[in-house]
């Protein structure tokens, strides 16, 4: 039998295995590793070479540590900011003061976009701002569904908005094109995508009254003054910018130490009298909170170990690079975030690169390309067996219901960029001027 | 209260399978973090310097590693080969070591570097699913040598930041290219670990008076610039760049690119093209090295599809034959850069042959174009392992000498990143 | 700068070592998730900070 055909016979068992244990175990996570195992094991009779599977399983552990470290240390930032008060009173300060539906939205929409643009990752824009833009967003009566949608979007939107877009950076460097020209290519489709996002989130929401709102919110801390609240915030901004701008004055940091710094200062400007034990508590809660993440992207980690290892993942990226073009068009909005769902940044490499190879062959701009993929990517962040953004836009508004609702409702955004992304990869001509 | 322990012993129990695996792993981790090649230098080799020679604060890290010096004694050019700048291309590092053990220099001096990132040499490329090492089929039984990764070891840099911003052009790189040795040049004295390696490997560079810089790497087919000698039409005006901050690019003394063409146009026993350096990348060996130093500068690239995320099952065999239905697949479609066959594949012994013979064009070239940089050398070449790959003879382990033999003895070396006692 | 950038790179180390041993007190005792297959997931998310700590991988 063909190695193609080995390696589809492992790619259904897999799906199988994955839909299976998810079912049995209803856990996304370990259902990764399951079918992770199941393919290492039968791969291994099918392919004797591969030897043992145990070392690049556990290796699989290590692709995403980083960005585990992350997310627990921007949680712990984002408790001990919360647990002083800072939220709740910059919300009611908000609250109180904009009247306007429109206008409040677009600052919530425009400030979640800061945070990723800074650092590349949505989930960070979420971890900062998506507890104090959900609490607005419901003020404006905007339905549960509809606030996880513009958190989601909005986190992806920031991903990939220019300074620091992490597809863009990781195909460029494939293709050893300059990561130049890019901020444009990449701002314009995100604003316009952002502003239809925010009138079909903002569509038909009836702001409660205000004094209702007020009362819902929790009332201001006692001593919670201005430079406590901003100082926290200033601190990671400061940093971020540092790093960019004085990279060679300031020894490299890494995310993780930057959100424990800022939890430092957070805890220094806490007004409230807290005692050790109650910080403590405050880490174990954040811990155990954050934890299901934690385990979906060291999971995922797993499985796309498993993948490489028995050739899963050379099956999927040469079936999809070898599609006739008129297929790559009609399909990319389809393959590009799948491929995200199963590989997170690594899509970029998998497919990213060899399509920018590819269109560079056909004498395409690749520039306008490469940033319509980098739009489209992110999009699989809400799609499994990854689904990491949606799943926190999910934990962040306290969404419960079903997940494909979720996904419904996004529709609207989701094709307000896909389709601009399209358009840019079929007619990248008309989108030069941009850089 | 019964069923509190039975849950405290089942949890016990999954903590210890768990631990199982990772002592498994662990263990399969560590031999591949301190296992040790051993090679066998030829009469020739006069010298032997470290990285940390260069920039002392390397010393004692996994970032050192050996430099070795073949001089002539007769007036002549400075050739300096780099291998392993990217472990995960092994072909890089087997040409290094064949020209160590089997060179002869008449004329000039020649500097070898054959472990560039000896730390990224220790760990595998995470999530892509790497053998940690490769036999060499000898007359003595058979060499291991060791895989690596793209990037430094986060044993020995972490973090990475969120984006990667080279000095001193400012450009912002991916975040991981941080740990990249050939993203980071020209380096810095008080930078990152790779940073300063990059800078070691400048200071080799500049102090030596290097003439001729050649960089070893391999090359994804689907990657344009496979199969390719790239190499710089211009260089940056330093003293302009300087003063002023604003980067130029002026016609250097000497041209690499005409060298490199011509080297490419005469290789007849392989397919080889060239390419031009950006003046907008940087960070990468052929650019920095002539932006910074006076060298002509090279760098190779081979044709590996290991390094192609899109192949069959990794084994080892991939690696060494490099036979792939899913790369002849997606050739026939006309997406790859290089006239793949399965048939025939890009096995190790083909691509460590096409940087030896691909840096002695380069050399021979050089000494063409201009005279006073005329090294004269000798190791194996395409030609001669062909011949006895044809004979059904592993070419790489016929060029290598047996370790522990006793003859061998006194030229035994073993490329750690310490000097490691007989 | 080197002494600082070998700091950073020893308080990840030690990041690693907290982010471990909360795993192992949160595998026997937490407040929520308290199923066997949220063990098993605490149990193996715990191997990638233990080998980074013991300096392994």
């Amino acid at each position: 039998m063909s190695v193609t055909a080995l390696t589809f016979i492992l790619l259904l068992i897999m799906i199988a295995s994955f839909v299976l244990s998810s079912i049995k175990l209803k856990s996304p996570d370990i259902s990764m590793v399951v079918a992770a195992i199941v393919i290492a094991v039968v791969g291994m009779f099918m392919f004797p070479d591969l030897g043992s599977p145990v070392m690049y399983l556990v290796e699989g552990l290590f692709v995403n540590l980083d960005l585990a470290m992350l997310f627990i240390a921007a949680s712990i930032f984002v408790n001990i900011y919360s647990y002083s008060g800072a939220v709740s009173t910059i919300t009611r300060g908000i609250v109180e003061k904009i009247n306007n539906k429109w206008l409040l939205i677009t600052i919530m929409g425009v400030l979640m976009l800061i945070p990723g643009a800074l650092t590349g990752a949505g989930s960070v824009a979420i971890f900062v701002l998506g507890g104090l833009v959900n609490t607005v967003l419901e003020s404006l009566g905007v339905s549960k569904r509809k606030r996880t949608v513009f958190i989601f979007f909005f986190a992806i939107l920031s991903a990939a908005a220019p300074p620091i877009n992490l597809w863009t950076m990781l195909m460029t460097a494939q293709a050893n094109m300059p990561y130049v020209g890019f901020t444009w290519l990449l701002l314009v489709p995100i604003c316009i995508a952002g502003a239809i996002c925010i009138v079909y989130v903002g569509w038909g929401a009836k702001p409660e009254p205000k004094e209702e709102t007020l009362k819902k919110l929790p009332e201001r801390t006692e001593g919670m003054t201005w430079w406590r609240i901003l100082l926290p915030v200033a601190a990671i901004i400061v940093l971020f910018v540092l790093a960019l701008v004085a990279p060679w004055n300031l020894p490299v940091l890494g995310l993780p130490l930057m959100f424990v710094i800022a939890a430092i200062v957070a805890l220094l400007c806490n007004p409230k009298k807290t005692t050790g034990k109650q910080y403590l508590g405050i880490l174990d809660d954040t811990m155990e909170q954050v934890f299901p993440l934690v385990a979906n992207v060291l999971s995922i980690g797993v499985l796309q170990s498993a993948m490489a290892a028995t050739g899963v993942r050379g099956l999927i990226g040469s079936t999809c690079v070898g599609l006739p073009l008129v297929l790559i068009y009609s399909l990319i909005l389809i393959i590009g975030p799948i491929c995200q769902g199963c590989f997170n940044y690594g899509c970029s490499v998998v497919l990213g690169g060899p399509l920018i190879f590819m269109f560079n062959t056909l004498g395409m701009d690749v520039t306008v390309i490469c940033a319509a993929l980098s739009l489209i990517f992110p999009i699989g962040d809400c799609l499994p067996p990854s689904r990491i953004v949606g799943r926190l836009a999910c934990e962040e508004t306290g969404y419960t219901d079903s997940y494909l609702g979720f996904l419904k409702s996004a529709l609207v955004p989701i094709l307000a960029i896909g389709l601009i992304a399209v358009l840019m990869i079929v007619k990248p001509l008309w989108f030069t001027f941009l850089y | 209260m019964e069923a509190t322990k039975k849950r405290f012993i089942l949890k016990i129990a999954i903590l210890v399978v768990m631990l199982v695996f990772a002592a498994i792993a662990g263990v399969k981790f560590w031999q591949l973090r301190h296992y040790k090649e051993t090679i066998v230098l030829s009469e020739d080799i006069t010298d032997v310097k470290w990285l940390s020679d260069y920039c002392p604060s390397l010393k004692d890290t996994w970032l050192d590693t050996p430099v070795f010096i073949a001089d002539s004694g007769v007036e002549g050019g400075t050739v300096f080969i780099n291998g392993c700048p990217h472990p995960y291309e092994p072909a890089s590092t087997m040409a290094a070591f064949l020209m160590l053990e089997n060179i002869k220099v008449e004329k000039g001096k020649v500097i070898i570097v054959p472990r560039a990132n000896y730390s990224g040499s220790t760990e595998g490329m995470v999530g892509d699913a790497y053998p940690r090492f490769f036999t060499v089929e000898t007359q003595w039984g058979g060499e291991t040598f060791r895989i690596g990764d793209r990037y430094t070891n986060p044993l020995d840099q972490w973090p990475d930041p969120f984006t990667y911003v080279n000095y001193p052009s400012g450009q912002n790189l991916a975040y991981q290219d941080i740990r990249n040795l050939n993203r980071t040049y020209p380096g810095r004295e008080n930078g990152t670990i790779t940073e300063r390696a990059a800078y070691a490997i400048m200071e080799i560079i500049r102090q030596e008076d290097v003439d001729i810089a050649i960089d070893m790497h391999e090359a994804e087919i689907l990657y344009p610039v496979t199969s390719t000698y790239v190499a710089p039409a211009k260089v940056l005006d330093r003293e302009k760049f300087l003063e002023t901050g604003v980067m130029e690019y002026i016609e250097p003394e000497r041209n690499s690119l005409d060298v490199a063409m011509m080297a490419a146009m005469n290789i007849d026993q392989f397919f080889m093209k060239c390419a031009a350096s950006p003046n907008t990348l940087h960070g990468l060996s052929h650019r920095e090295w002539a932006d910074w130093s006076d060298a002509m500068t090279f760098l190779m690239e081979t044709p590996e599809i290991f390094i192609d995320k899109i192949t069959g099952p990794r084994t080892e065999a991939l690696l060494y034959e490099g036979k792939d239905e899913f790369l002849q697949n997606v050739t026939d479609k006309g997406l790859t850069y290089f006239p793949y066959d399965m048939e025939f594949g890009t096995p190790m012994w083909y691509r460590t042959a096409r940087h030896l013979s691909g840096a002695m064009e380069i050399i021979n070239w050089a000494a063409l174009f201009y005279d006073d940089v005329e090294c004269i050398v000798s190791w194996p070449l395409y030609e001669e392992m062909a011949e006895i790959e044809e004979q059904g003879i592993d070419s790489i382990g016929y060029f290598l000498k047996n370790p522990d033999a006793p003859e061998n003895e006194a030229n035994r070396f073993v490329i750690y990143h310490k000097p490691v006692e007989k | 700068m080197v002494f600082l950038e070998n700091l950073i790179h020893i308080l990840y180390f030690v990041m690693a070592g907290l982010i471990g041993l909360s795993m192992v007190k949160s595998l026997f005792k937490r407040k929520k998730n308290g199923s066997i297959v949220f063990d098993i997931m605490y149990a193996y998310c715990l191997i990638p900070f233990l080998l980074r700590v013991l300096y392994i991988k």
